[in-house]
């Protein structure tokens, strides 16, 4: 086939039956799987459903990187069909599932990450703190991309294990999934304390050593997460 | 939720997963792949080189998906036998 024309027609043809939309269907409805096994099975103490989770995290992770190849083969073509009929308009994205096909989405909160709790920080009755490391920029960089799977059920986006939600505005906000600690209000008020007294338990405000609405529990919570802050020092050294 | 509703979640949840609709999509990209390379023989572009070439990486991660899925299955399955 030589006729600049009609290569340009299979192009198209082809740009229009590239399974975009399947692909990322898939990957909801794998996460919607995923997250009816975990319900069903959190607490039974076997090993066949976690096993089962990490095999869908693993087909969720691998459908999204055909997805980010689909859009390579897009965008090449799209190049060549520009040289081959000069003046055409590429053809444009489809459409990325949720809310962040329907408004640009920008980042966290910094209140979100960790290294930004401080004595400033509102307590809500769920705090979702993101550890240092966690590759959230990557996670956005991949919902604008489209590879995430939107939840309609829980009004969450799921990318690389990981829950988002967007606020009408377009900021996204953490949920929960690796990386990602979500504290209660008891708990969340112990880390900012630890945060404070630089996890110096002798420290502590006593209005906050002394409060019983901060449990044992809670305070162990907080303090597994007040190992990944940046003042963290282990005791060994 | 008692084991009679575990194993019914379980076993839907499982036949959800979207191994036909991966299958499917590896037939559309074989086919499309075939499209593409009789209109583009013999052209040289580097785009269009770098476009059919791109398809490959793109299946195998497909076919690793379907794998995992099937794994998955196989797991609900062993549960479902284990309760």
């Amino acid at each position: 086939m030589s006729n600049p024309g009609e290569i340009a027609a299979v192009i198209r043809a082809v740009l229009e039956a590239l399974p975009v939309d399947a692909l990322r269907a898939a990957n909801t409805a794998a996460g919607e799987s995923a997250e009816r096994i975990a319900a069903a099975t959190e607490g039974t103490g076997h090993d066949a459903p976690r096993e089962a989770l990490a095999h869908i995290a693993e087909g969720i992770e691998r459908t999204g990187e055909a997805l980010a190849g689909l859009g390579e083969i897009r965008e090449r073509l799209n190049a060549y069909l520009a040289v081959l009929v000069p003046g055409v308009e590429a053809m444009v994205a489809r459409p990325i599932a949720g809310p962040a096909g329907k408004r640009p989405i920008t980042p966290p909160n910094r209140r979100h990450h960790l290294n930004s709790v401080g004595r400033k920080s509102q307590v809500r009755e769920e705090n979702t703190v993101i550890l240092p490391g966690t590759d959230v920029r990557g996670d956005l960089d991949a919902i604008r991309r489209g590879e995430a799977a939107w939840l309609p059920d829980r009004d969450r986006c799921l990318v690389n294990g990981r829950l988002y939600g967007v606020e009408v505005p377009g900021t996204v906000y953490p949920d929960e999934g690796p990386g990602l600690v979500k504290l209660n209000r008891s708990e969340y008020k112990a880390l900012k304390g630890l945060i404070e007294a630089r996890g110096d338990m002798d420290s502590l405000p006593s209005a906050l050593a002394n409060n019983p609405a901060v449990t044992g529990a809670d305070w162990q919570r907080a303090a597994e997460v007040y190992e990944h802050h940046k003042d963290y020092r282990s005791e060994d050294t | 939720m008692d084991i009679a509703e575990v194993r019914e979640h379980v076993a839907e949840a499982a036949a959800d997963l979207p191994l036909a609709a991966l299958q499917a999509s590896l037939e559309v990209l074989d086919e499309q792949r075939s499209h593409l390379a009789e209109a583009l023989s013999g052209t040289g572009s580097e785009d269009a080189k770098a476009a059919l070439a791109a398809f490959e990486p793109v299946a195998e991660r497909l076919r690793r998906a379907v794998a995992a899925y099937r794994a998955a299955v196989s797991c609900c399955d062993d549960y479902l036998d284990a309760v």
